[in-house]
């Protein structure tokens, strides 16, 4: 379905909703594919195509807030009479105030790619095929696994207020799990390419990459227990940086004093060299969007300038809230209200920055190349296991590490990079160099 | 169009197998912070998903329309995406399953249908205040999700098989501060049942048991790191059942070697006093359904008797191609997603030890509690995770309370180190994720003890 015809659904159900009685209404309709290739084994395992699709309708009576969905665009005046039915159901918000108004309209170029639209299964399969291939560098690769996914979707958002935004975006995401076995000893590495282009896929580079990975963990070693200077990588980053942005200054989280960013706006809590933004206005980023999802535009937010907090990311809630206005960071899906999330977030550390090799040349340190946790909201301490890291000595990238448990607070994390490196990544939503932190504790035996 | 009908439209397309799934969702949510009702949301959705397959390789569609076109055309899609995967496979196989025939219902006394949103907003709420005990409390959020299936599956198999399933839970966020530090903790109820779980005494008191233990972490030392004497709780212990070991069993990872346990069926895996069942069949519990999304009829099994490796979970793919039968463990999300290897209600069966035996005899360890998260890498058999709170033990007394302690090890270690299972087991609501599907389950344990466990903490 095209933008017109799911603005015209949500047209007439907004105006629906509004002759039921409600005083204000908004739809927000989605309807897109996804096709993805697993490969498990070395081989194409299984190919899918999902439609997803369904219209939610927001009502409020007074400051009475129902929402009801469906996957059915048909059943769009039954969803409104539910949703109304909800709002009469429901007590005031008192914090409510008003569904957006429309917003300057700007608009973001190369969110969407033709060629990932009408990408053929056949065509993504010849992707993976070159993926695999370029993984098998060793004969200790023992097992490749991976996948590809794209999707193309269109979103429409409408409000009884004028609000009215229509776009069509894609996205695609690849990647090589290896697990290489050398005798008894076992060991895993992945890597990956994302993108909203078609050619920001690189297949032979993530085969590669994931490969060497999984040949160098090999033989990994236990470390003794003590405080070591570690290098984060950018792929790691999005458990640091991007949590920073996405959950801890996420204004509800803020809000109901559930962050440690609370009450902290203008106060000094990182070094001055170091900056962050959320950024959803970057033409053809991964996270980029040209309004959020209620509607609002999208814009560049300073977090972080210059080492002081300057603020949060709202949704139409959180800003009224607060008596500010929308960052335009409302997240979505049709069958859920909005909540808040960041698009780009991006570490700008320019005054640390060196080469990559300075910041690895360290006596004996670590690189911490990812890990499955994520910080304490609520007072910011992030400990837990570096699921991939290696010991660096002299300078060089030695061994693989296993059982690396990790302790620091993310306000000592932003205090004590003492280097960035030129090694800008984009990974998921977080945009960061690897940046260096003396002294951080690390657990081993 | 019948499902008889879509499936014979697959074979004639030239499909090896085809499942087809029809499905309809109800569901309702609610969220109450502080008091604001921040979600009122009822929905429906409905669709097909189906699967095709053709040697040895599967194609995967999803339309949401009943009309003849649209299906026959998600069929089409379906077959020709299996038949591309099939055509470039080289490890081929046939798939083997019986076929079923039923329907089923779960047991319930109040379909959460039937009860009116103003009923369940006015339970909530109660949940909401019976957690405000006192003026350190700064953040409640209570959380309630009903949900009842309605399900068709038929397969070429023969297999024709109707259920419905109605299930409801309901969660606590408390967050507590004073002087500025703020700790976190919840409590949760649920289980494929009806309304009435949430009319009870557990319900109830779950706001003020959440309370009471954030209130208690504010004057909690952080935990130390290094190697140390330990004992799970059920909570914790049961998480790491369900992660660090229950993923490892499940054959699909087994197939893709990316399972510590490949090849060790018969092999001690742990020590003589661990049993480990995973078992859908338990009335009431959330992890529990009548037939598995692929039609096969639930059962009990034990994956590890005594510590040594019994089995593994298997849906139709995994047990064909192993030669083993097929334990009914093919779930699916919704419609939307094709089914997988899936746990169900995994636990460790209870030992004769009383938790006060297990005290007793430390020296120095440390008691750690309750489940924030975990991240585990199957392949490796290496697991992390982040338990809500412990204590400190000393000379066998607990002595100090400690607020978020992280474990971390190898599954396998850990299994042959515990040396004691009490006799007090109990289960917890979870929602599994696995391959972007996420599935209710239940997680739980008795209190083990094990000998030696990696804390990772600040001090």
């Amino acid at each position: 379905m095209n933008k017109e015809e799911l603005l015209g659904f949500g047209e007439m159900t907004v105006k629906k909703a509004v002759s039921e009685g409600a005083d204000q209404a908004e739809a927000f309709l989605y309807e897109g594919r996804l096709l993805s290739i697993s490969v498990e084994k070395g081989e194409i395992k299984k190919a899918e195509s999902i439609v997803e699709k369904g219209i939610g309708v927001r009502i409020a009576i007074g400051n009475k807030i129902g929402f009801s969905y469906s996957t059915d665009f048909d059943e769009a005046d039954v969803v409104a009479k539910r949703a109304f039915q909800n709002a009469r159901a429901s007590p005031p918000d008192p914090d409510f105030r008003s569904f957006p108004g429309p917003t300057e309209f700007t608009r973001v170029e190369r969110l969407f790619d033709k060629k990932i639209a009408e990408l053929e299964v056949k065509d993504a399969s010849e992707l993976i095929k070159e993926m695999v291939e370029s993984a098998k560098v060793d004969r200790r690769v023992y097992s490749i696994g991976g996948a590809f996914f794209s999707t193309a979707g269109t979103i429409a958002v409408l409000n009884s207020l004028g609000t009215e935004r229509a776009d069509s975006l894609t996205q695609i995401y690849i990647y090589a799990y290896v697990s290489a076995k050398d005798g008894d000893e076992m060991s895993s590495g992945y890597e990956f390419n994302q993108g909203r282009h078609l050619a920001e896929i690189n297949p032979k580079w993530v085969g590669e990459e994931a490969a060497k990975l999984a040949i160098d963990s090999l033989g990994a070693i236990r470390i003794e227990t003590g405080y070591y200077d570690v290098v984060i990588d950018p792929v790691a980053m999005p458990s640091f940086v991007g949590f920073i942005v996405s959950s801890a200054a996420n204004a509800e989280n803020v809000q109901y004093g559930r962050s440690f960013l609370a009450g902290r706006l203008e106060k000094k809590i990182a070094r001055e060299e170091i900056s962050i933004f959320d950024d959803g206005t970057i033409p053809g980023a991964y996270a980029s969007v040209s309004f959020d999802g209620e509607g609002v535009s999208t814009s560049r937010t300073p977090i972080i300038l210059n080492g002081v907090l300057k603020s949060y990311i709202h949704n139409s809630y959180t800003a009224g809230k607060a008596g500010v206005e929308s960052t335009g960071n409302a997240s979505r899906s049709y069958d859920s209200l909005p909540s808040i999330d960041s698009h780009n977030v991006i570490l700008d550390a320019k005054g640390l920055e060196t080469k990559r090799e300075e910041l690895l040349d360290l006596r004996r340190g670590i690189l911490f190349k990812e890990t499955g946790d994520r910080p304490n909201l609520a007072n910011g301490e992030f400990s837990g296991l570096m699921s991939s890291a290696f010991l660096i000595e002299n300078g060089e990238v030695t061994k693989g590490l296993k059982e690396a448990g990790f302790g620091v607070n993310l306000l000592d994390f932003l205090t004590k990079i003492d280097l960035a490196g030129d090694d800008i990544r984009q990974v998921g939503s977080t945009i960061s160099p690897s940046c260096r932190i003396r002294g951080m504790r690390v657990a081993g035996k | 169009m019948e499902l008889d009908e879509a499936v014979s439209i697959g074979l004639e397309l030239g499909a090896d197998f085809i499942d087809i799934r029809e499905q309809e969702i109800l569901a309702t949510s609610i969220e109450i912070v502080d008091g604001t009702v921040r979600t009122l949301s009822t929905g429906k959705k409905r669709g097909y998903g189906i699967r095709s397959f053709c040697k040895g390789a599967w194609g995967f569609s999803v339309t949401h329309g009943s009309s003849k076109g649209l299906l026959r055309k998600a069929i089409e899609d379906s077959v020709r995406l299996a038949k591309l995967s099939g055509s470039v496979k080289k490890e081929r196989f046939d798939l083997e399953g019986r076929s079923y025939e039923g329907k089923a219902k779960t047991p319930r006394i109040e379909v959460p249908s039937s009860v009116s949103v103003e009923e369940k907003l006015k339970t909530a709420i109660e949940f909401e205040k019976s957690a405000r005990i006192d003026e350190r409390i700064k953040n409640v959020t209570v959380r309630y999700n009903d949900v009842v299936f309605f399900e068709r599956v038929a397969n070429s198999f023969g297999t024709r098989v109707e259920q419905e399933i109605s299930r409801v839970n309901s969660y606590v966020f408390v967050y507590a501060s004073e002087a500025g530090v703020t700790e976190r903790a919840f409590e949760s109820i649920g289980g494929t049942v009806g309304f009435e779980i949430l009319r009870g005494e557990k319900a109830a008191t779950m706001g003020e048991k959440a309370a009471r233990r954030a209130v208690e972490l504010l004057k909690a030392k952080s935990a130390p790191s290094g190697s140390y004497k330990a004992i799970l709780d059920q909570k914790l212990a049961g998480i790491f059942i369900h992660e660090a070991f229950g993923h490892a069993t499940e054959a699909d990872s087994v197939l893709a070697k990316m399972s510590v346990l490949e090849g060790r069926i018969g092999e001690q895996v742990g020590s003589e006093l661990v049993n480990v069942v995973d078992d859908p069949t338990l009335p009431n519990l959330y992890g529990s359904y009548p037939f598995d999304d692929e039609g096969t009829p639930s059962k009990r099994k034990y994956l590890v008797k005594e510590g040594v490796l019994i089995g593994f979970m298997h849906s139709l793919e995994t047990s064909s191609r192993m030669g083993q039968e097929c334990t009914g463990n093919g779930r699916a999300m919704s419609y939307s997603s094709p089914p997988m290897v899936r746990m169900s209600n995994t636990f460790i069966t209870k030992g004769d030890w009383k938790f006060e035996e297990l005290v007793e005899d430390i020296d120095e360890g440390i008691y750690a509690k309750g489940g924030l998260y975990g991240y585990t890498e199957p392949s490796k058999g290496q697991f992390m995770f982040k338990a809500e709170e412990g204590w400190l033990i000393r000379k066998g007394e607990l002595v100090e309370r400690l607020r978020e302690v992280a474990i971390a090890g190898m599954t396998l270690e850990v299994l042959h180190n515990i040396d004691a299972v009490a006799d007090d087991l109990e289960m917890r609501i979870g929602h599994c994720g696995k391959g972007g599907q996420w599935v209710p389950t239940t997680a739980g344990s008795p209190h083990i003890r094990v000998k030696k466990m990696t804390f990772g903490g600040l001090r």
